[in-house]
């Protein structure tokens, strides 16, 4: 077994020339000598927020999705969509992929076809039935009106975050604006499937029951503690929220949502907010969005109201951060038309992906390290940097492929 | 097994029975028919050594350094020019404690090209750290080789056995050549504590700061005085084993000497000769011959030379500037002590280039000295067309 | 990038930051494996090794008088073959002073005589260690304390590798700290051949190239694709082989970079280019020509 490179090494003294060899022969190695001090620049390893996951409305790790598609791991890649999407399935046929104009792969040969894989992770996990974990059961019922892709969402959420949950729909399908595009690019079975899905999930449907006539607020307010008001577009008879991040109406703890963009991810951007506002309500936590967002400007993830560490700066890696002497070219192959990927598909256009800072162990800087100042971890679960070495070169940072890591200047 | 072979050849012979393991050699004029012979007795397989056939004898020091800091037993032979190329490396090797033996044919450094003998070359290495032995004849070149093999593995420090051009590495002479078991007896192989292996891996000679430099020198110098000592022990116990010992000095008739001649080399041979004839006619003349040069055996040159009233130094070799360079030593030997009386040394400058030193100029130089007070001056040329 | 995991070279070493002879050690130690003995006469490092009583590798290592890199590895392979000690590998490891100028001697002899050793020179194209002078391994026009601003270096780079396949040794190649991957094939091929190995490393120095340390494998990597510096391998000094097919970019895109080319004029980038050009045109027809060695 070899020896780590920074092995202790104390100070060698000689108190007497008798104590020497017959000629200057060495007795220690050099990592006596700490040459830390001498850097003016540190480097860290800093993981900052890919370009797709800071635009997608849905806030889906788009990034870990590719990780899990690449090494073949279909149904870890689909219960991380769920963390943060209901309609994965739906989104992979119809959302218009914003993460996908800003892939920086885009800017190198050919962007990800992420949507393309998105559909085939979800229809993965529909076709099996794959069980979602929802969170310890609450106190507390919340009631939504309004069964469209808002509402279905801001259910799905309330469930995982584990309130019993009724949603009230007016019509007999649910669907809402979803049912208004066209079958050709929604198939009726997708719609179908996806719902029936939110329902397993555990959120209670009830068809054919509208605000005003079957069901009145008073009513709602007397047997839940919050309600949602998620009435579509446009609204028959609009109740607005007071302030527009609070979502609360003039009523308390009734809430309205309502939708400017018209695509599906924003809607469920909309639903997922509604529930953590309502959960906020409930639990009389403050409504603290800030603290929630994907990236600078990003929507809120579901993923950290829940407690997930997402160690990233708001910091998004640019196209011009990458160290594109790694990567070589290739445009793989677009998603057929009608079929979109098979999982071996998937799995090839997945590897494709730049994992834009986010380190995945290519181990560059363990390589490039003139002084062997990173070295592997012992369980294979990353890179150690040791400050005691490290001279702030900063070749590790330069020849990351994927920006992966960040630098500051050291207080002298 | 008694045979009549040329100083070179001797050498070989004392490489040979040493059994060298590495020998690296660059070839010069004289110094040629030692690596023809050791070629030869690789090629045939009496020596299982490695030789290296180098492109220069710079190449041929660093090679045998390279081999001594593995843990063989490395050889070399030169020359004049060849020593001079060398010299940075003597320093190397002494510093880096490696004992290598290296035969150097004494011969005169060029321009004028000259291939004859002259002391010159090997003194101007003095002060690198090499142990060096001035050889009086081809029997004592083979033995000293083997000594100095011994000597040098016990003190750390490499030995030059040095003999003259032409009278010695061409002439021949009748030389016992000791049998292997018997030269096995007496040298074991070559089993450093300090060398470059992959099982315990250290670095040599890194930079030493002024703050710990000193102290390796220092014990350089306390080697070359251990080896006065392990020089006579070794010379004794080769003369139990082998019936031949030569001293670190000898003295010739030197008992009641007024006047003690300083030599040598080959010169010893013809002084003594001198030296006999001289006594016949009744002049207190007496020989010492330094053998050991390096480390200079000060003691047993002092005790030698305060018996006469006069030393006549007779030096076939000049350091510019100051002066024959054994009359140097022993002046600063002599001059430098605490004896009631202090013989008076007559410096002889003579034989540079390879001009004979005959009986005749010898007996001119004694007579010389005899009839004088004091040296005319530091330097005494001898035998200079004026 | 895939690279043996065993480390003998240790952090606390005293190389500049960005330096890449220090990283090419590194790679050629991981690459040899601990069964190696060096040969290291003066150079960067020398320093780099760390003073006495310290060593900054994990090999048995001997510090030589700076032009016998060569002709001390012979002497130490001389001594294993005696000793029966077969897998040891003998490295010479010299920088391009001691290769291309002082150590060129001992180096052409030892090729000449076939040597069972493997001399890398990883150059850095000056003499670095004593404060960035000249040396043959020096570019046209660079700047170096020997050859200021006001009269930059004449003479052309010295074509060392063509020199040693000129002597016919078994194995001749170049590779750079860009290319880790390549390097390490090379030594582990020239691990099993035996007879002299060659292995010219273009190791980029950021004091004496004037680069902030954090470009210097950038350096190496312009060096190749602008073909400068070729990659390329030549068994028995007869065939060649180009291991990386250069992209082609400008000569001015890898010097302008480089503060020690700061005083050069679009003429000078046009001559350069030119004669990269024709080294390269000599190179590929090389390629062309297969021979039975």
């Amino acid at each position: 077994m070899s020896k780590p490179p920074y092995e202790k090494q104390e100070k060698i003294e000689f108190a007497s020339a008798k104590d020497l060899p017959p000629t200057p022969i060495s007795l220690g190695i050099a990592t006596v000598n700490r040459t830390g001090s001498w850097r003016y620049m540190m480097p860290l390893f800093e993981d900052k927020t890919p370009p797709c996951n800071n635009q997608c409305p849905a806030s889906v790790d788009i990034e870990g999705m590719m990780r899990l598609v690449g090494e073949g791991k279909f149904e870890e890649a689909y219960l991380l969509l769920r963390k943060e999407n209901p309609f994965s399935a739906i989104c992979g046929a119809i959302c218009p992929h914003p993460c996908e104009k800003v892939c920086n792969r885009g800017r190198f040969d050919r962007a990800l076809a992420i949507r393309a894989i998105e559909r085939m992770v979800a229809e993965f996990g529909l076709e099996r039935d794959i069980p979602i974990e929802k969170g310890k059961e609450r106190e507390g019922k919340v009631a939504i009106v309004g069964g469209g892709p808002i509402g279905l969402s801001a259910g799905y959420f309330l469930t995982l975050l584990g309130y019993k949950v009724d949603l009230f729909e007016q019509e007999e399908e649910l669907g809402g604006a979803l049912r208004a595009i066209g079958l050709k690019k929604l198939p009726q079975k997708l719609l179908e499937k996806e719902v029936a899905f939110i329902e397993e999930v555990g959120v209670n449907i009830i068809t054919g029951r509208k605000l005003g006539e079957s069901i009145s607020l008073e009513d709602l307010r007397n047997d839940y503690q919050a309600i949602l008001l998620a009435l579509g577009y446009p609204p028959e008879k609009p109740i607005k929220p007071k302030k527009d991040s609070s979502l609360e109406t003039d009523i308390p703890g009734v809430f309205a949502l309502a939708l400017k963009e018209g695509d599906i991810a924003s809607a469920v951007a909309e639903g997922k907010r509604g529930a953590i506002v309502v959960d906020c309500f409930i639990s009389k936590k403050e409504f603290k969005p800030e603290q929630l967002k994907i990236g600078e400007n990003g929507p809120l993830s579901f993923r950290k109201y829940c407690g997930e560490k997402i160690k990233r700066s708001d910091h998004i890696a640019s196209f011009s951060e990458l160290n594109l002497a790694y990567f070589e070219k290739n445009e793989g192959k677009a998603p057929d038309e009608r079929r979109g990927y098979s999982p071996t598909e998937a799995k090839e256009e997945a590897s494709r992906c730049f994992h834009c800072g986010v380190c995945n162990m290519c181990g560059n800087c363990y390589t490039v390290c003139p002084d062997a100042a990173i070295q592997p971890l012992p369980d294979g679960r990353g890179y150690r940097l040791h400050y005691g070495y490290c001279k702030g070169c900063l070749l590790c940072v330069n020849e990351c492929p994927r920006a992966a890591m960040s630098f500051k200047e050291v207080e002298r | 097994m008694k045979k009549v072979i040329v100083g070179n050849h001797a050498v070989s012979y004392g490489a040979m029975l040493s059994r060298v393991e590495v020998i690296a050699a660059y070839p010069i004029t004289p110094q040629t028919q030692i690596v023809e012979e050791l070629s030869e007795m690789c090629a045939s397989g009496k020596l299982a050594a490695k030789f290296l056939k180098v492109e220069s004898e710079h190449s041929a020091m660093a090679s045998c350094i390279g081999a001594s800091a593995t843990g063989a037993r490395a050889f070399t032979a030169t020359s004049s020019h060849g020593l001079a190329l060398m010299h940075e490396l003597l320093h190397w090797a002494a510093g880096a404690r490696l004992p290598i033996v290296m035969a150097n044919v004494n011969r005169a450094m060029a321009p004028g090209w000259s291939i004859w003998v002259d002391q010159n070359d090997s003194l101007s290495q003095r002060d690198t750290g090499w142990l060096q032995f001035y050889c009086e004849s081809n029997q004592e070149v083979l033995d000293t080789i083997i000594q100095a093999y011994k000597i040098s593995e016990k003190v750390l420090l490499p030995s030059m056995v040095i003999l003259d051009a032409f009278f010695l590495s061409h002439t021949s002479e009748p030389v016992d050549i000791p049998d292997q078991k018997e030269v096995d007896r007496f040298l074991p192989p070559y089993r450093p504590k300090y060398k470059l292996d992959v099982n315990d891996p250290h670095a040599f000679g890194g930079l030493c700061a002024p703050d710990i430099y000193m102290e390796f020198r220092y014990k350089m110098e306390k080697a070359m005085e251990e080896a006065i000592v392990v020089a006579e022990e070794v010379d004794n116990e080769f003369k139990r084993q082998f019936g031949r010992g030569y001293g670190l000095v000898e003295e010739y008739r030197t008992d009641d000497a007024e006047l003690i001649i300083v030599t040598s080399s080959t010169v010893s041979a013809t002084t003594r000769v001198v030296v006999d004839d001289l006594r016949s006619k009744g002049e207190k003349v007496g020989m010492v011959k330094i053998r050991m040069f390096r480390p200079f055996p000060k003691e047993k040159v002092l005790s030698a030379l305060k018996k006469a009233e006069k030393v006549a130094v007779i030096d076939r070799n000049i350091s510019y500037g100051h002066g024959g360079i054994f009359a140097e030593e022993i002046k600063s030997t002599i001059y430098g002590t605490e004896i009631e009386k202090k013989p008076t040394i007559f410096g002889y400058v003579t034989g540079l280039g390879g001009r004979d030193i005959t009986p005749e100029l010898i007996t001119e130089i004694a007579k010389k000295t005899l009839k004088a007070q004091k040296p005319e001056s530091d330097i005494i040329w001898m035998g200079v067309k004026l | 990038m895939r690279i043996p995991e065993v480390e003998l070279v240790t952090s606390g070493h005293l190389a500049c930051p960005g330096c890449g002879g220090a990283l090419a050690m590194r790679y050629v130690l991981k690459a040899l494996g601990e069964k190696t003995i060096i040969a290291l006469p003066a150079c960067c490092w020398s320093i780099i090794a760390a003073p006495f009583p310290y060593s900054s590798v994990r090999v048995p290592l001997i510090h030589i008088a700076f032009e016998t890199a060569a002709s001390t590895a012979s002497g130490i392979r001389a001594a294993l073959d005696v000793k029966g000690e077969k897998d040891v590998n003998v490295l010479a490891w010299a920088g391009d002073g001691g290769t291309f100028d002082i150590g060129f001697q001992a180096l052409s002899g030892a090729a000449e005589r076939n040597e069972d050793i493997i001399y890398i020179c990883y150059d850095n194209e000056a003499y670095m260690n004593t404060g960035i002078q000249r040396s043959s391994a020096t570019p046209y026009r660079a700047w170096t304390t020997t050859t200021p601003y006001e009269f930059p270096k004449e003479e052309q780079k010295k074509n060392i590798v063509e020199i040693m396949a000129a002597h016919r040794i078994p194995y001749t190649a170049t590779a750079t700290v860009a290319y880790p991957e390549d390097l390490i094939r090379k030594i582990k091929k020239a691990k099993e051949i035996k007879g002299t190995k060659f292995i010219h490393i273009l190791a980029p120095c950021p004091p004496g190239w004037k680069i902030p340390s954090e470009i210097s494998i950038k350096m190496a990597r312009l060096a190749v694709h602008s073909k400068v510096f070729p990659i390329y391998e030549v068994e028995n000094g007869l065939n060649y082989t180009i291991n990386i097919e250069p992209q082609g970019i400008p000569v001015e895109e890898y010097l302008k970079p480089q503060k020690r080319f700061a005083h050069l004029t679009s003429k000078d980038y046009q001559e350069i280019q030119k004669r990269v050009d024709q080294e390269w045109e000599i190179l590929l027809r090389k390629v062309g020509t297969k021979a039975k060695a």
